[in-house]
């Protein structure tokens, strides 16, 4: 006999597993927040002017630099040429500044001994022009009004998103559908402040609106392929724990059409993207996991017990009105 | 469609797909004089801050990157000031703070001793709120503050943003908001009537309620809302306006934001347009408001000007500098290929038509993206593969259902028909669903969210009219090619077992 796939058996399991990750998400992000790429971090910045430029010595003043920074140990995560421009045209002064960015667990003093050497090593290296060297500490400050704002949006979208599932496909899977939506937002945001996976200030919004949709197109494809299911007649001899468990393991393919091509997309776009863009495409996969596993797991456990009310309410209406008719009759 | 039929309406099809990926996406010599080049339209479309920035035109303008400066609160000066000024370690004017990056004025921000005032720590920490607040109003993809040193700030914005320096200068004035009334336009020369000078000297905000940004009919203006108070002095200081030409500065900070002649006595709020567009209206309008709010006159200055590539980096292979945009492109370049074959693979020449439909899919995003605009970034990446999957897929579905009833003996015509009337609500309530999402996170949202839910607006729009009309007519046409419809998709008939 074949083992059927009683999804709302786990119910209490899948619950608690969403509940707990929730709760140490939230302890976490209050007291630490989230990772966040570039809280702190430390520049060495080398101001230098035209004659640099045209005298085509940048190369040899960056090599120059980079020396230094061997010499103290000091290795760069990022280096990038700025150009200053003047404030009333906003064009070219040909002057530059070349930035050196370094972790923030380099020491203060370390940096400010390596900008002292870089200056000394920039002078007596004679690349003409002026040559200004600094060491400096930057803490990144978040604003806060695009949060509140994002989770209002999130929470109006959905809500009106499941509206249309309610009228398309019910209400019991409109409500188990807001229910996903609403737990792989909040478990894809406690992932990312567990996990401690570095993000950029503005990504745990984008990966909550990115779960959002990943969550509503997961349950749509579950929606349909219900639909589908339950007018077939062998599903009406069924109990909803039977029904639900029956379609959902038989959708993985059908699920699989789209998030299959949307992990092998991010993946690919990761790995040919710069660092700095590496950061924001592969933790894409995360709000996609989470929703595999609301819209396989959770979401069928939440849907059965919705389903077996709203079926129990049908079959007393349908009794209702049959004893009415059969009332009228006599 | 006959074969002959076919034939021209694809070549047609193909023209104009291959004309909006060339005018999109290549650029080419234009007068065979070296200098002169088109440039396609992904190049003029807006890019976030963090992506790498494209020089365009001969006045050599930036699109993509950052505007970055520092900002220094009065007494605090950078080191390359410092020496700049002829200043020496044993000048007893600044104390060196952070291993000399940044110099503080000894008496005006350490009193005396060698490290900050608690005062002055006080006055940075509200003039730090003040800046987080009206850089955080501007709604801009890609702002960033960051406090630099303990004492200075360094501010970012997406250079796509028209009023980027605007906002540096405007953002740094910091005090109290006065408005100065007088018959010369030099501000120097008026007087000021708001707020009432004297013993009873009461704040701003007892005369000013706000300043806010409006739009009428596309003209774009601020209003700055005065108090009954504020409106009695306004009246009665402009009651000479009729006769002669007054002229009204609104000042932040001893700092002149608007500055405007009045030729009749004035009895309402100001409502003032001109020269702005929305960005600068809302810089403006900012400055105002925040300096209402916050109380503090530790004046800031700005440092130099700096514009700064993608800060999602780059990477060199050899003497080739690919920015963090130019790996995007190489990645969906990569995706498209592998998606062709794997269509051509599975659904033979019928691959085509979905080819054909994602490349108008394409163009037609980037004609969205740079005429909306839309502004490239994280966000509209995002936005871009999910919908570019969407698309894909929803066309993948269609081709199996059709694929399905084929095999079980209709006729190919008849099986197209059947798939797509069997995947259209699918198909249809996926779209309008991620639609209906996308659309209220674009309204209500703000920065990148905001921008996400715009790119997914349109990119799962196109993709229901490329998947559902497009995908479905090309399919039509390129079939009329094949005597063979079947082989030509791919598609096989089901084996029936014979009893006999």
């Amino acid at each position: 006999m074949t083992k059927r796939f009683l999804p709302g058996k786990l119910l209490p399991v899948w619950i608690a597993v969403s509940a707990v990750l929730i709760a140490v998400g939230v302890v976490l992000f209050s007291i630490f927040g989230f990772n966040y790429a570039s809280p702190e971090k430390k520049t060495v910045e080398i101001g230098y002017d035209a004659i640099v430029f045209i005298e085509e010595k940048e190369d040899k003043l960056a090599e120059e630099c980079e020396k230094v920074f061997s010499q103290n140990d000091l290795d760069y995560t990022e280096k990038r040429t700025d150009t200053e421009l003047d404030v009333g045209y906003v064009s070219e002064t040909g002057n530059y500044l070349l930035v050196y960015t370094f972790s923030k667990d380099v020491s203060d003093e370390k940096l400010a001994k390596a900008a002292e050497d870089v200056q000394k090593a920039l002078d007596s290296a004679a690349l003409g022009g002026t040559i200004s060297v600094s060491a400096h500490t930057l803490a990144g400050e978040q604003f806060h009004e695009a949060s509140w704002r994002a989770a209002i949006a999130l929470g109006v979208a959905a809500i009106v998103a499941l509206v249309y599932v309610g009228f398309r496909f019910g209400w019991a899977n409109a409500i188990t559908g807001l229910v996903a939506c609403v737990n792989d937002v909040l478990l894809t945001l406690s992932l990312f402040a567990i996990v401690r996976i570095p993000v950029y200030a503005y990504a745990p919004l984008l990966f909550a609106g990115i779960a959002a949709v990943f969550s509503v197109v997961c349950w749509l494809i579950q929606c349909m392929k219900m639909r589908e299911n339950f007018k077939d007649p062998s599903f009406s001899s069924l109990t909803a724990q039977e029904a639900v468990g029956l379609s959902v393991a038989g959708s993985w393919k059908f699920a699989l059409c789209f998030l299959a091509p949307v992990a092998a997309v991010f993946v690919v776009l990761g790995i040919v993207a710069s660092n700095g863009a590496r950061l924001f495409l592969l933790p894409v996969l995360v709000p996609l996991a989470v929703s595999v596993y609301s819209s396989f797991l959770l979401a069928p456990a939440v849907l059965v017990p919705i389903k077996s009310k709203f079926d129990k309410m049908k079959s007393s209406r349908k009794k209702y009105v049959g004893k009415k008719k059969a009332e009228a009759e006599e | 469609m006959g074969r002959i039929k076919s034939a021209i309406v694809l070549t047609l099809i193909t023209l104009i797909i291959a004309v909006l990926c060339v005018v999109c996406f290549v650029p080419f010599p234009l007068g065979g004089d070296g200098i002169h080049y088109f440039n396609p339209i992904i190049n003029w479309a807006d890019k976030t801050s963090d992506l790498g920035g494209y020089q365009y035109g001969e006045d050599a303008g930036y699109l993509g990157g950052a505007y970055t400066v520092v900002l220094y609160p009065e007494g605090v000066i950078s080191a390359k000031e410092y020496h700049d000024n002829g200043e020496t370690e044993n000048d007893t004017e600044y104390v060196p703070y952070a291993n000399g990056s940044v110099y503080l004025d000894k008496e005006e921000v350490c009193g005396g001793g060698t490290e900050p005032t608690e005062e002055f720590k006080a006055a940075f920490a509200t003039q730090l709120d003040c800046l987080k607040e009206r850089f955080s109003r501007l709604h801009a993809e890609g702002a960033t503050l960051e406090v630099r040193d303990g004492y200075t700030v360094r501010a970012t914005l997406p250079s796509s943003l028209d009023a980027s320096v605007a906002a540096f200068l405007y953002f740094s004035y910091m005090g109290d908001v006065t408005v100065l009334y007088g018959t010369s336009s030099d501000a120097a020369s008026a007087s000021q009537v708001i707020p009432e000078t004297g013993k009873d000297a009461k704040p701003a905000s007892e005369y000013i309620k706000g300043a806010s940004m409006r739009t009428n009919v596309g003209t774009v203006f601020v209003e700055v809302d005065f108090t009954s108070a504020g409106l009695d002095i306004l009246s009665d200081a402009t009651s000479g306006a009729a006769d002669s030409t007054g002229y009204l500065f609104v000042q932040v900070g001893g700092e002149t934001v608007i500055n405007l002649s009045v030729s009749e006595q004035i009895h309402d709020n100001l409502y003032i347009s001109g020269s702005y567009t929305n960005d600068s209206a809302r810089v403006v309008a900012s400055t105002i408001d925040t300096a209402l709010d916050y109380e503090g006159d530790l004046g800031m200055t700005m440092g130099e000007l700096h514009h700064t590539d993608g800060s999602f980096g780059s990477v060199t292979l050899g003497s080739l500098t690919l920015t963090a945009l130019d790996l995007v492109y190489i990645a969906f370049g990569v995706l498209f290929v592998a998606m062709a074959v794997f269509f051509l693979i599975r659904y033979g020449l019928l691959g085509f038509a979905n080819i054909l439909s994602y490349l108008l899919f394409l163009p037609l995003m980037v004609l969205l993206y740079w005429s909306v605009p839309i502004t490239i970034g994280a966000g509209s990446i995002a936005a871009f593969a999910i919908s570019s999957v969407l698309l894909c897929v929803s066309n993948a579905v269609a081709y199996e259902a059709a694929r399905k009833e084929y095999a079980v003996g209709k006729t190919i015509a008849s099986s197209v028909k059947t798939g797509y009337k069997k995947t259209f609500w699918h198909i249809f309530d996926l779209h309008i669903a991620l639609v209906i999402v996308a659309l209220l996170v674009y309204l209500i949202a703000i920065t990148e969210l905001s921008l996400f839910g715009l790119a997914l607006t349109f990119g799962v729009a196109l993709s229901g009219i490329c998947s559902l009309l497009v995908n479905r007519f090309l399919w039509y046409v390129t079939m009329g090619l094949s005597k063979n419809p079947g082989k030509f998709c791919h598609f096989k008939r089901e084996e029936v077992e014979d009893d006999d």
